[in-house]
């Protein structure tokens, strides 16, 4: 048999390798600064672009696709190339790949402390970043697939499904949830509003962390966690079982972050019951990892890969038990929007991707460098500090996630709110803020000992950028495995099985959205629910600019403890004119869906200068700055077409008028600010921002509220 | 609220029966090839990822092609 002579691309793997390394010490370094902003929120230096609203998206972001995304490639371009016995289809779309997403990771850094942003959760990038993303990607995918169809063997490892599913799935959801009209250059409105907005959203966003955040790791998984422990998987057919189940299940778990929400009560329920069959699957494969070394636990007490990889999946199984408990609608009333859902994702970040990350980065470097590790004692320390980190962070979090919810719903024996004040409940949590921050210390502390050790390790070793190797071509000849079915019906194929995938993923989101999209007539409509004045829709930009919404929801539940402290619980006739809508996800402070009317003008325009004169102690920013920045109206009249132009009832020609209707509300704040003794300009930032805030919420106590069907 | 939506939709009782039908079927479809599976092949599979990544002077070609695939060869 002719062996083919060929060579491993091994450049681009170290390219990806050094940008995990890089993005990752980014991405935790901010989520530092923005963790220590939580009990020291002088730390933003009244400076926007470090305040806590625009930068937290950015640590997700760097962490989520910079950190978590390189560590995807880099461990996707090793393991496919040596699974398939080739090097990648094309050198210059490997090249095409790595330069560009760094380019939209450069992007989002500059972009999102501007408060260029969407708002949405993990797709906050504007329009034109979006679309070099679905390039980028398309480079990827044709990299992938081009490399697989010239593959020297035959059959397809189960890793290589696992990335076939999250390429096509990513591809759908970043699609389906981009749909944007543009203003300008960097502003765009999403076409769904309110309601059908959210379930986007969190369709997106629930996936995002099911076909970005854990089917390429469990690929990666299967490649990796057998080649450090130096045996097969547990089981082969246990693999496929749980594959398929998985990208079947996942895709319709996304209504679970929206419970007693707005949304169609019949959502919520399937969101409930495919997260809790979730479970099976997500276990399926940890047992599989777990299980990988059974007989051989004594490797890892002296293997430091396998130590990182043994926590990583152990904390992959917590986080997928945790998730299906916290989609339990009595579990979840106590648990949304607190620090409970902050540490169950950093289990999962901390844990899951970052340990096996670091578990890969391990074993791989001294593989391409061909030397030993440069030190296992600064890698035990490492694992150690790291694990440690994690227990700190998730317990403190745990903790204050609990003391918070049920402080927010404790009632006296009287029968009104023993914590009427949101401010009491989060000065009670301020120690075990200051303990994650703590925790988050320890394991940056790991990481930059990492980053030492390794570059120590390939320092000592030398690189080779091609790696030549030989292999058989693939020759097509009759398949040997002949009993029972044939296997080669589907995972010989990857087009068929791209086909599958793409069908599996399908199915849940359409039967979710297009009930929920097509009885759009039928939403219980509020008459008096009217859209947007010209200088509201400018001040929810302004909300939108600072991230308002990454500390504070707009969606009171349905709970007495709820209504009692917010008011009326929220419909979801309120939110048809909400492009994009503002739920929000965590309380770091109050719900503002009712806040419209409940101050006087001037208390906003204090508490936004300073939030500590109104509210003594208080963590919330200062936004100094909406008091002096002009505001920009020059895109009024764009903005009303564009809102017309996505649903929004503005009357035929109106865009003439707005301006003139914008500067009357003006001029009506600043007089009343000034009546109060605000120095208030009618020009400036801060009157759209209050005549929005005291919008909220208010058109259902109209005197004509009804609801028609 | 819950009524208004299920009753808005026609035919909405079979949504969800059909996908969990769609989901039943293809997930018996798996076990059943699962179950008649040619063994030999889960090993391959299995090993895919142990095999060195050049054959280059490691092993002679009877070895790495697997003795069923020899015999056929």
């Amino acid at each position: 048999m002719e062996l083919e002579k060929f060579s491993y691309d091994n450049g681009i793997v170290r390219k990806f390798a050094f940008a995990t390394v890089l993005w990752g010490v980014v991405g935790m370094l901010v989520g530092l600064l923005i963790a220590t902003q939580l009990f020291a929120p002088a730390l933003n230096f009244n400076i926007p672009f470090l305040t806590f609203g625009r930068i937290r998206p950015l640590h997700t972001n760097a962490v989520i696709f910079a950190f978590v995304g390189n560590a995807i490639f880099m461990g996707i371009y090793y393991s496919l190339q040596r699974l398939c016995k080739a090097r990648m289809f094309s050198d210059l779309f490997s090249n095409i790949h790595f330069w560009g997403w760094q380019l939209i990771i450069v992007s989002a850094a500059i972009t999102l402390p501007l408060g260029i942003t969407t708002s949405k959760e993990y797709a906050e990038l504007e329009w034109p970043i979006d679309i070099v993303i679905a390039l980028v990607w398309i480079a990827f995918g044709i990299n992938m697939f081009g490399t697989i169809l010239k593959r020297r063997e035959k059959h397809m490892y189960v890793a290589i499904w696992f990335y076939i599913a999250t390429w096509v799935t990513v591809t759908v959801l970043h699609v389906v949830n981009s749909i944007e009209i543009p203003v300008s250059f960097l502003k765009s409105y999403p076409i769904y509003a309110g309601v059908q907005d959210a379930l986007v959203q969190w369709w997106y966003g629930h996936n995002a962390v099911a076909f970005f955040l854990t089917t390429p790791f469990l690929g990666l998984m299967y490649y990796y966690l057998p080649k450090a422990a130096n045996r097969p998987v547990y089981s082969y057919k246990l693999s496929i079982v749980h594959f398929w189940t998985l990208i079947f299940i996942y895709i319709w778990a996304g209504p679970h972050h929206l419970l007693y929400s707005a949304l169609p009560d019949w959502v919520q329920s399937l969101g409930t019951v495919f997260s809790i069959m979730l479970i099976a699957p997500s276990w399926g494969g940890m047992i599989n990892g777990l299980l990988t070394l059974r007989g051989a636990w004594d490797r890892v007490r002296e293997n430091p890969v396998l130590k990182f990889m043994v926590i990583a999946v152990t904390a992959y199984g917590m986080a997928t038990f945790e998730g299906p408990m916290l989609s339990l609608k009595n579990v979840n009333a106590i648990a949304h929007f607190t620090d409970w859902i902050i540490s169950h994702v950093h289990i999962g970040a901390l844990g899951w991707n970052g340990f096996l990350t670091f578990g890969i980065l391990y074993w791989l470097i001294p593989k391409l460098w061909k030397t030993g590790l440069y030190s296992k004692k600064l890698a035990n320390f490492h694992f150690w500090i790291g694990t440690l980190g994690i227990v700190f962070y998730a317990s403190s979090m745990y903790w204050s996630g609990i003391t918070q919810s049920l402080m927010w719903k404790q009632f006296t024996p009287l029968g009104v709110l023993q914590y009427p004040n949101f401010l009491e409940t989060v000065l009670q949590i301020i120690p075990m803020y200051i303990i994650r921050m703590i925790g988050g210390s320890l394991y940056f502390v790991g990481t930059i000992v990492m980053v030492y050790n390794l570059i120590k390790t390939a320092r000592q070793g030398s690189f080779q950028k091609d790696e030549a190797a030989e292999a058989p071509a693939l020759i097509k000849i009759d398949d040997p495995f002949k009993k029972g079915i044939r296997h080669r019906w589907l995972e010989g194929k990857p087009i068929y099985f791209l086909f599958l995938a793409l069908v599996a993923i399908l199915i849940g989101g359409i039967i979710e959205f297009v009930p929920t999209f097509l009885i759009k007539s039928n939403i219980p409509t509020i008459a008096s629910v009217k859209p947007y004045t010209p200088l509201e829709l400018q001040g929810r930009d302004i909300y939108i600019r600072e991230a308002c919404n990454s500390c504070h929801s707009q969606l009171v539940r349905p709970f007495r403890s709820e209504t009692e402290r917010y008011g009326e619980y929220s419909k979801a006739g309120e939110y048809v004119y909400d492009h994009p809508f503002l739920w929000g996800s965590k309380r770091t402070g109050p719900d503002l869906h009712r806040v419209g009317g409940k101050y006087p003008n001037f208390w906003h325009y204090l508490h936004m200068e300073n939030p500590g004169s109104m509210s003594p102690g208080s963590i919330m920013p200062s936004y100094p700055w909406l008091l002096t920045n002009d505001l920009d109206v020059s895109n009024t009249s764009k903005k009303i077409n564009v809102m017309r132009s996505i649903g929004v009832p503005y009357p035929d020609g109106y865009e003439e008028f707005a301006i003139q209707d914008l500067h009357a509300q003006a001029e009506e704040i600043t007089l009343d600010l000034q009546k109060s003794g605000a120095p208030a300009e009618a020009n400036k930032e801060i009157i759209a921002l209050i005549a929005y805030l005291q919008r909220l919420g208010r058109d259902i106590k109209a005197k004509n509220y009804s609801t028609n069907k | 609220m819950f009524k208004d939506y299920l009753q808005s939709i026609e035919g909405v009782e079979f949504y969800a029966t059909i996908s969990m039908l769609i989901f039943i079927s293809f997930f018996i479809v798996i076990i059943l090839w699962l179950i008649k599976v040619d063994k030999h092949y889960i090993k391959k599979m299995k090993e895919l990822p142990l095999e060195p990544d050049s054959y280059q002077a490691v092993l002679k070609p009877k070895e790495f092609s697997g003795k069923k695939n020899e015999s056929k060869i």
